[in-house]
């Protein structure tokens, strides 16, 4: 195959940024290059639910389907946030000593490469941005406000939804709808309907959650079965990963190119500034392609890195980094959740992950977090995570115990804003180098004592509606003890000033006419804890309308 | 997010292994040696049969375990360290005590110390035995789970 030219446009990525990017730009009429990293993925052989033993299985990761990366300044475990500590019930009775270095969590920064990137394994949520997070600073003081507005989005939030078939239930959520859901919602799972009506009596308004699952079959993929495996690969292709949903449709349009297997090592300038070339490695084969238009979506760390990884005698400093700004403002993910069991609860492993979800469960900190209903989410549907998690003992009477409580378990997870501290950022590593020879990121990131305050506050909304349910508490865990990286952003962020942004509002950097970013580096705030992959689309989607 | 998954746990049961341990010769868990009988014995006492669910060696838990304690490293010397100590309680080994008596021996490590060997072994033994044990479908007798989560699905 010959890839050098031909193509109207290359697109880096094919997670929820540049999926949507390649989709869009293919129904533009134009001939679009996909570059993918990682390896195509067949849910009927690499999602082998129907085999025994799923509970001990992730998503899969075949070689080539994970980046290399290393961590830095993750910050200390301090002794005034040890009540954040996480405990299990049925766990380790061991906890790293005060002091100790900030570990990542056991997945770490897990995203996936591969054709559909991170919406592989993504459980689905589909979230609108709130209004308010766009003028976050001018409201708060807090952050910055973003360079766009909820109403410029809207459209393109309504276009990724059609696409993938976002199924709710249209309740107010302070975000405004000039479409209706696509979709009609799941009916909720038995735990979900206790946190509704347990939230109800302590003011916590709880509702439908959006997800990007369909509830009815659409465009050849059939409704959900609720085999509650979002995140070990749906093997039925009713989740709007991005490889189902946006590629599939792009490639029918004939103009759609996937190379897989295709690692971007360095992008090359040419005059004005335009990026003219990308170098890759193909499956071992050195090759390049021209770059008419470059669009970016490798997502929160991979996009500074190659930024940073292009750098020359020209561009000392990487691409797009006038500002200083590449890998800068890198956002973690602010995570509590807690889980315990609920007398006279049964069936709490049925149902969709992720079904329910409360907006503003804090009047003290507005628009700061959400609560979601995350029992299946956590793991807890299967016999091992109650046994090794949630009930303590052995013998005869751990297993009867299991019997009894198995179907109980209620978790309810927390998600938090995060502001940036100027020690979190991603750089390279020039100790570490990947298998082929280039420096992988570092990430460092360290909470703020704000950021801790607003878990204790994250930790206290969960187990108030856990209480209400009459849970006994078993397990709890967040990001004081560990990293967590289920949603990262930043570093990359969008801007009105080029002195302190890497694009402009519209998602082209202001140092090179052609190249654009169309993933959560985009984001100068991390919103209130909604799950950002809706957010990533329409942008990528407002970006490649704009471009093309 | 992404689901919890045992097999991240391998990694940190590697790291609570070690620290703990004097430097031993790798021996290895052997068939036919009593430390290999005694294993399979508290397993069976972490996880009995009952009317509804084989024990743990009926349902091969012992071989995946030996598997996953491997032949050299810090979970195979806590393991060595463990059984041998268990094999040195009485005048006859762990395996050859009356099944109370295993009971017994079982809970005194339960509520031992975790960061002295008995303690730690009881913990990680007790891990991995559930989750070897319920990953196979005859051990899900008495739980409304359909052996593997597709095609059905659990409707709410």
């Amino acid at each position: 195959m010959t890839l050098g030219t031909g193509h109207d446009v290359v697109v880096i990525g094919s997670g929820a940024g540049g999926g949507a990017a390649a989709w869009q730009l293919c129904q533009r009429g134009m001939k679009v290059l996909l570059l993918e990293a990682g390896p195509a993925f067949d849910p009927s052989t690499d999602y082998p639910q129907t085999e025994a033993g799923w509970e001990r299985r992730g998503f899969p990761a075949p070689p080539g389907s994970r980046a290399m990366l290393t961590y830095g300044d993750l910050g200390l475990l301090s002794p005034e946030s040890e009540d954040l500590a996480s405990w299990s019930r049925g766990g380790f009775p061991w906890r790293l000593p005060v002091g100790a270095p900030r570990p990542p969590s056991d997945a770490g920064y897990s995203h996936v490469m591969g054709l559909g990137g991170s919406t592989l394994h993504y459980v689905g949520e589909s979230h609108r941005l709130h209004p308010e997070v766009f003028r976050r600073r001018s409201r708060t003081g807090q952050g910055i406000d973003w360079p766009i507005t909820y109403d410029d989005l809207e459209p393109f939030y309504a276009r990724a939804e059609q696409v993938m078939g976002v199924a709710s239930d249209g309740a107010p959520d302070g975000r405004p709808r000039s479409t209706p859901y696509p979709q009609p919602p799941h009916p909720l799972g038995p735990g979900a309907q206790i946190a509704v009506a347990a939230g109800a009596r302590i003011d916590q308004h709880w509702q439908v959650n959006p997800r990007a699952a369909l509830s009815l079959p659409f465009d050849d993929r059939p409704a959900c079965s609720y085999c509650g495996q979002c995140s070990r690969g749906c093997p039925l292709g009713d989740k709007g990963s991005t490889d189902v949903t946006f590629l599939r449709q792009a490639a029918r349009t004939g103009r759609l190119t996937i190379v897989t297997g295709a690692t971007v090592t360095r992008l090359q300038t040419g005059p004005n500034g335009r990026i003219v070339q990308a170098h890759l490695n193909v499956q071992g084969r050195a090759e390049t392609v021209e770059t008419p238009l470059l669009f970016l979506c490798a997502g929160a760390v991979q996009t500074p890195r190659l930024l940073l990884l292009s750098a020359s005698v020209e561009q000392p400093e990487g691409l797009a980094n006038s500002s200083g700004q590449v890998g800068r403002n890198f956002i973690e993910t602010l995570a509590w959740r807690s889980s315990g069991l609920v007398p006279g609860l049964s069936g709490s492993h049925r149902g969709l992950p992720a079904d329910a979800i409360c907006w503003a469960p804090d009047s003290t900190d507005p628009g700061g977090f959400r609560l979601n209903h995350i029992t299946l989410e956590a793991g807890l549907n299967g016999p091992i995570a109650y046994a090794n998690r949630l009930l303590s003992g052995h013998g005869a009477a751990l297993k009867e115990a299991l019997r009894n409580r198995f179907g109980s378990a209620l978790a309810i997870g927390a998600i938090g804003e995060l502001v940036p501290d100027d020690r979190s950022r991603i750089t390279l590593n020039a100790q570490m180098r990947d298998a082929l020879g280039l420096p992988v990121a570092r990430i460092s990131s360290v909470l703020t004592e704000a950021a801790l305050q607003r878990l204790r506050r994250m930790a206290r909304a969960c187990r108030a509606v856990l209480a209400e349910a009459g849970a006994e508490l078993a397990e709890e865990s967040g990001s004081r003890d560990a990293f967590t990286a289920t949603h990262v952003f930043g570093t990359a962020r969008m801007g009105t000033d080029p002195a302190v942004s890497v694009t402009n509002p519209m998602g082209r950097t202001h140092d090179h006419p052609n190249l654009w970013v169309a993933d959560a580096s985009l984001f100068p705030g991390s919103g209130g804890g909604e799950s950002p992959s809706l957010t990533i689309m329409a942008l990528a989607l407002r970006a490649a309308e704009a471009a093309g | 997010m992404t689901a919890d998954v045992p097999e991240r746990r391998r990694a940190l049961l590697l790291m609570l292994s070690a620290g703990l341990l004097p430097l031993l010769p790798q021996a290895g868990l052997t068939a036919g040696r009593s430390d290999l009988a005694s294993l399979d014995a508290v397993l069976d006492t972490l996880f009995p049969a009952d009317a509804l669910c084989p024990s743990a060696t009926e349902l091969g838990v012992p071989a995946k375990i030996r598997e996953a304690v491997g032949t050299e490293g810090p979970l195979l010397q806590l393991f060595t360290l463990a059984l041998n100590w268990m094999d040195g309680l009485n005048n006859r080994p762990f395996h050859d005590l009356p099944p109370a008596q295993q009971a017994e021996i079982v809970q005194t490590m339960a509520s031992s110390d975790f960061n002295q060997i008995p303690g730690r072994f009881y913990h990680i033994a007790r891990a991995l035995t559930v989750e070897f044990a319920y990953a196979v479908p005859q051990a899900l007798g008495g739980l409304p789970l359909h052996p593997a989560p597709q095609p059905e699905g659990y409707a709410p």
